[in-house]
């Protein structure tokens, strides 16, 4: 356990299920994934795990008719084995006009710091002291839940077509939810590295936010101008993602079905899918083993770009952009590493600019309402509070929301200067605090 | 794959050296789980096998108290040497939480039991030929297709297999087979502005139970196909749901969501203890609401029955070794009982589990999970008897959003389809209705609900909860119900 298993070794796996006969065309991909999630509830660790694992996933193609399966028996037999249940299942299937060849030799791009040896090697005990540094930020009578948790992924592909990869990436988080008094704050950070995480500044933002939220007057539903909090800028941004999604635009599901370039946000607003850059996790090639690379999606009031796969590539024309989920994928391809530019604003100036409104730390349990609308609703969580005359006010009760993205990112005119990494329910999203001149409020709880 | 006999007798040995090995090294608690899962995915698209794919996994959980914390390691290298060492970082794990220790874990009694279980089924679905059940899908999704207006046709069919075998430190030594299957069918329509879909026999990829093939037979996809194609075109044109306050009658399956979000989960007693506070979120229910709060009308009655037979929650025994049973959660609308475990149920001083703790796989620690949580069936015989005397009203169906606070209070679901009730009669369809509501008085609405041929277990099979999430494989029994003054909107 804690050891990568190295590319000699796992692409000596995956060359088994190359080797299946009857076959036209092939593709094996081993995610070895080790870790640890220390959580904690009530001031305490109470559940603490660690796993190693190991997935071979096999594609075979046999007169363009695909089949796939998979196995974490991750030896050469257990591979070959896979790769005869995948031709089985491709023999029964019927061609799929959809299929669009498998990756090639391609160079990966540089991507440097994606792994960090001490973080792939964390002990319980590490973990263990980092929920104690972010425990220790505390206010007399707070309680906290959370996890820390660390984690590395070796991912290694080859096909027929020549493609042979393998590459290592690790990621800590700390994530915490403190209560006290009727009220709550969070928090939530990550980082390559677990060295490079602050959970003592996590525990701290936490503390102060759900300190301030102790006794929420009420507060009327209704359109507020708000400030938005990167975490709850991240949940937006999380449900916006599948729009730019190549196919779900061909299939007339996306708002930008109709063409892009059609004015729809602020011109504040910079948003892109960057798998490359600066606080990104992740190998640098997609589940297809096409070398990822940046597209810019929301760019002067427009968007911009949307984000291939090899079939919705093909089907338009061009070329992946290293968006692939890993076979079988029905739903096309993602965008997974968001990340919206940094404006100039402090948090302060930009409630300052708010005579009336509300200042939002989260969202929670976000669903969409009419996904071409990019309506969705949502709760208010962890710390929700009035703007009075330019200044963060007393807190309020939770609110449900009721808002369309795009309407409510029409109306940016204030970008916060320190981006954020955060994550709702999906993956992490770098984001800045956004100032918005209506967001739709529609019914306010009891808490 | 790990085969019966590795199940049964070899790889037995391995969950014995396991938890000899845990205790040796300190645990005063052990179990490992010795899970092999498989399952198959099929998609049709378009009348067009978009996906087959078949996937196996096997390995063995570690799950100890040492120092009075819980450790958990998990590790697919089922040799000796592997499951020696996951033992030990189980042990070590449970050994790094000691200094912020709240208090050490105590276990509610069970009796140890060595047993097999395995669910019964009348046709294996693994072993059904795949071109009969990639035909039946591909037909289902043509007859969709052949509809003017439809742009997607979808149908699915998913099938889980999980032999496992737990071993503790405590004695009871037991070998469980469950599967479960479903299926089902999606219509997708693109208008200007917005799409509209049409799932059937539900959402979330249909309908789902602990059952064998003859479930999916039944369901009847090709049958229902045109039907669930013409809907889905229709609805482009039909007008936005009304707003207001009026009568609502819900679908059997939006029933069972309901229940699942505002009653199912604030009765899983780690969120009600502040387990799950960080993510899943709380509750507003406290352990000394039992036997006093008013969850709801005198109507309500609410068991969470883990041996309904047939549906997706049922089980021999968790996953901590306790015999799956029938806990009562709401009667005659007053709460009386929560989901548990050995554990939360020791803090409550309650003498047993409430045998409601799974994990979704060997790499995944058992949590509090829904079992088969049921909305017992009322007295009306048909659709027919809900609508009678009501002059004005929304009946929904078919959920397509859901959204609800993390104290489980605050709710607003979406629905696909809806129809207006006039003088007790279905009257047109209406497009993007919602409804909005907080739990209690919501419940209290509550003046009717389908007798029992109106009554079915839904399958969930889309449950998130814990950190790393784990998905769960839940159901909840439900009739059409009516509700009275409920906020209605249009999205």
């Amino acid at each position: 356990m804690r050891d990568q298993l190295g590319p000699e070794h796992l692409h000596s796996v995956l060359d088994a299920a190359l080797a299946v006969g009857g076959v036209d065309e092939v593709e094996a991909r081993a995610v070895h994934a080790w870790g640890g999630l220390a959580r904690f509830a009530r001031n305490a660790i109470h559940q603490h795990v660690a796993t190693d694992d190991t997935c071979v996933s096999v594609r075979v193609v046999v007169d363009g008719r695909v089949g796939v399966a998979s196995t974490n028996d991750a030896t050469p037999s257990g591979a070959m084995a896979a790769a005869v249940r995948a031709r089985a299942a491709a023999r029964l299937s019927p061609p799929d006009p959809t299929y669009a060849g498998l990756a090639g030799p391609a160079p990966l791009p540089v991507v440097g710091g994606r792994f960090d040896e001490r973080t792939a090697a964390a002990s319980p005990a590490r973990r263990a002291e980092a929920v104690a540094r972010l425990l220790a930020r505390l206010r007399p009578g707070q309680e906290a839940a959370g996890a820390i948790s660390t984690g590395a992924t070796e991912v290694a592909l080859v096909t027929t077509s020549g493609a042979r990869l393998h590459a290592l990436a690790t990621s800590a988080t700390a994530a915490t939810v403190v209560m006290g008094g009727g009220a709550s704050g969070h928090g939530e950070d990550s980082a390559v590295g677990l060295d490079h995480l602050d959970p003592a500044a996590v525990g701290a933002r936490a503390a102060e936010t759900a300190a301030a939220a102790v006794d929420p007057g009420a507060v009327d539903p209704g359109h507020y101008q708000v400030v938005l909090l990167p975490s709850a800028v991240a949940t937006l941004l999380e449900h916006l993602a599948p729009a730019f999604s190549a196919k779900a635009v061909a299939e007339g599901r996306s708002p930008f079905s109709d063409g892009l370039g059609q004015a729809c946000v602020s011109p504040l607003l910079h948003l892109a899918d960057d798998p490359l850059g600066d606080g990104a996790f992740g190998v640098p090639f997609d589940g297809e083993g096409t070398p990822r690379r940046g597209v810019p999606l929301l760019a002067e009031g427009a968007a911009r770009g949307v984000v291939h796969d090899r079939a919705s590539a093909r089907a338009a024309g061009t070329e992946s952009t290293g968006h692939g989920l890993p076979a079988p994928n029905p739903f096309g391809p993602m965008p997974t590493h968001l990340a919206m530019a940094p404006g100039r604003s402090r948090v302060e100036e930009l409630v300052g600019g708010i005579e009336h409104g509300l200042l939002v730390t989260r969202f929670w349990y976000t669903r969409d309402v009419n996904p071409k609308r990019t309506l969705i609703t949502g709760m208010t969580r962890d710390g929700t509070f009035r703007i009075e005359d330019g200044r963060r006010g007393p807190p309020v009760r939770n609110l449900r929301y009721n808002q369309s993205i795009l309407d409510a990112l029409d109306g940016c005119d204030g970008v916060g200067d320190v981006v954020r990494s955060s994550s709702d329910e999906g993956s992490a999203i770098r984001c800045p605090a956004l100032r918005l001149r209506s967001f739709a409020f529609s019914s306010a709880s009891d808490h | 794959m790990v085969s019966d006999d590795a199940i049964g007798r070899g790889r037995g040995e391995g969950c014995r050296r396991a938890v000899d090995v845990a205790l040796a090294a300190g645990a005063t608690y052990a179990d490992a789980r010795l899970v092999d899962l498989g399952s198959e995915h099929l998609a049709v698209r378009n009348g067009e096998v978009v996906g087959v794919s078949q996937t196996v996994s096997a390995g063995l959980g570690v799950r100890v108290v040492r120092g009075g914390c819980w450790g958990f390691a998990a590790t697919a290298d089922l040799g000796p040497t592997g499951v020696q060492a996951a033992a030990r970082l189980a042990v070590e794990v449970g050994e790094a939480g000691r200094q912020s220790r709240r208090a050490p874990v105590r276990l509610a009694d069970v009796e140890p039991t060595v047993a097999t279980w395995a669910t019964p089924m009348l046709e294996d679905p693994f072993a059904v030929a795949l071109d009969d059940k990639l035909a039946l899908l591909v037909a289902a999704s043509q007859a969709m297709g052949s509809i003017q207006g439809v742009a997607l046709a979808q149908a699915g069919q998913h099938a889980w297999r999980r032999r496992s075998r737990f071993v503790s430190s405590e004695g009871s030594d037991i070998t469980q087979t469950v599967v479960q299957c479903g299926a089902g069918i999606t219509a997708t329509a693109v208008g200007e502005t917005e799409t509209q879909t049409r799932s059937y026999p539900n959402s979330f990829g249909g309908d789902f139970g602990s059952a064998g093939y003859e479930l999916v037979r039944d369901l009847d996809l090709v049958g229902h196909a045109p039907r669930v194609g013409e809907e889905a075109v229709e609805l482009l044109t039909a007008p936005v749901c009304p707003a207001g306050v009026t009568t609502l009658v819900l679908d059997g399956s939006q029933v069972a969501l309901q229940v699942h979000e505002s009653i199912g989960h604030p009765v899983e007693l780690d969120r009600v203890l502040g387990m799950e506070a960080a993510y899943a979120g709380t509750s507003f229910l406290t352990p000394s609401d039992v036997g006093r709060l008013r969850y709801g009308s005198p109507l309500l009655h609410v068991v969470a029955d883990a041996t309904t037979p047939g549906a997706l929650g049922t089980f021999g025994y968790d996953d901590e070794g306790v015999p799956a049973t029938s806990t009562t959660i709401v009667s005659e609308g007053v709460f009386r009982g929560f989901l548990s475990s050995r554990e939360t149920a020791a803090e409550l001083g309650l003498t047993h589990s409430g045998a409601t703790v799974r994990a979704q796989s060997w790499a995944h620690l058992p949590l509090i999970r829904m079992t088969n949580v049921s909305l017992r069936p009322g007295g009306a015989a048909s659709l027919d008897e809900l609508l009678d005397g009501v002059d004005r009203g929304v009946y929904l169906e078919t959920n397509r959003s859901w959204s609800i606070d993390d104290r489980r209070v605050d709710f607003q679901f979406g629905t696909e389809w809806g129809r207006e009730i006039r003088h007790g009669r279905l009257g047109r369809v209406v497009r993007n209705a919602t409804y909005a509501g907080r739990t209690q008085p919501f419940w209290s609405s509550l003046d009717a609900v389908g007798g029992p041929g109106l009554w079915k277990a839904w399958g969930l099979p889309n449950c998130g909860k814990g950190q790393p999430g784990q998905v769960g494989y839940v159901a909840h029994g439900a009739a059409p119900a009516r509700f009275r003054s409920v906020l209605v909107g249009g999205a």
